[in-house]
């Protein structure tokens, strides 16, 4: 009973720093009582909300990089020719 | 020809997706010599994997299936104390500036300023991905691109999961940075 009311303030009483670590990570590697005193924390706190739309923002471009990824980086016209001639030799 | 064989030669792969590949493979080893490697190898097993295409995906997607086989192997034959050495220098950054001893924000977050141009965005993440230390984008990369869950990125990697979490929530924050910079180059200019 002690450690679960122990447990219970930690999450109540979340810093910052901690909110934002649990914001970032994956969901299913903690514990839900952290992730509530999370978004309790987060609730309450307004550069914490802010902090989380940065976030946001930050995933809505990691998924838009996978399909355009914004840099016109492409095979070097040497290592183009050097894959082509293995291919051709099959090696 | 069997109805699910690739049209296409690898030749033609190359020509087609190759760039494609090549982007894929950068983002995750960060190497030029490594990236090219790893798409070589993957067209090389794509040729030799011909009847393995079923035509339930596109070209690429197949492709590029493969390719992440070989970039996985590639992270994986980086040797284990190559990659502690350089998570204990990504680790050993003082405490994060942004946040008080007590753990409190130093200064006051904003929200992200008015909608950032897209092309812009992903020009500016991709930099920055790429400016990560290497073992941070490695865990990076695997968990927040590819979804691979922190467990298998332990067993991949040989990392405890304090390291994953520690490492991805380091990079969100290089790279949190790295688009609120941007943003505001961005209105300035306009
Ligand atoms: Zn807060």
């Amino acid at each position: 009973m002690k450690s679960a009311l122990h447990n219970l303030w930690h999450a109540l009483s979340m810093r910052c720093e901690e909110a934002d670590r649990l914001r970032s990570l994956p969901d299913e590697d903690f514990p839900r009582l952290l992730r509530w005193g999370a978004a309790f924390h987060t609730v309450l706190c307004k550069s914490c909300r802010n902090a989380k739309r940065q976030l946001e923002r930050l995933q809505s471009t990691l998924q838009g990089l996978e399909r355009e990824p914004g840099v016109a980086v492409g095979l070097s016209p040497e290592a183009r020719a050097r894959i082509a001639k293995s291919i051709e030799e099959g090696v | 020809m069997a109805p699910h064989e690739p049209t296409n030669s690898a030749a033609q792969w190359l020509d087609e997706h190759g760039d494609a590949l090549y982007r894929y493979a950068l983002l995750r080893l960060g190497d030029h010599a490594r990236a090219e490697d790893a798409v070589q190898e993957a067209l090389l097993a794509a040729l030799q994997a011909k009847g393995g295409f079923r035509g339930e995906s596109s070209e690429r997607t197949w492709l590029t299936g493969i390719l992440r086989h070989k970039v996985l192997d590639a992270l994986r034959s980086r040797s284990r104390e190559a990659r502690w050495i350089e998570l204990a220098r990504s680790t050993a950054e003082s405490r994060d500036p942004r946040f008080s001893d007590e753990g409190w924000w130093t200064e006051p977050q904003h929200a992200p300023r008015s909608p950032l141009d897209r092309e812009e965005a992903r020009r500016a993440l991709s930099k920055a991905i790429g400016e990560l230390p290497e073992a941070m984008r490695e865990v990076f990369c695997l968990r927040e691109l590819d979804g691979v869950s922190t467990a298998q990125v332990c067993e991949l990697l040989g990392l405890t999961p304090t390291n994953v979490w520690t490492l991805v929530h380091r990079a969100k924050l290089k790279l949190r940075t790295a688009l609120a910079d941007s943003g505001k180059e961005g209105e300035t200019g306009r």
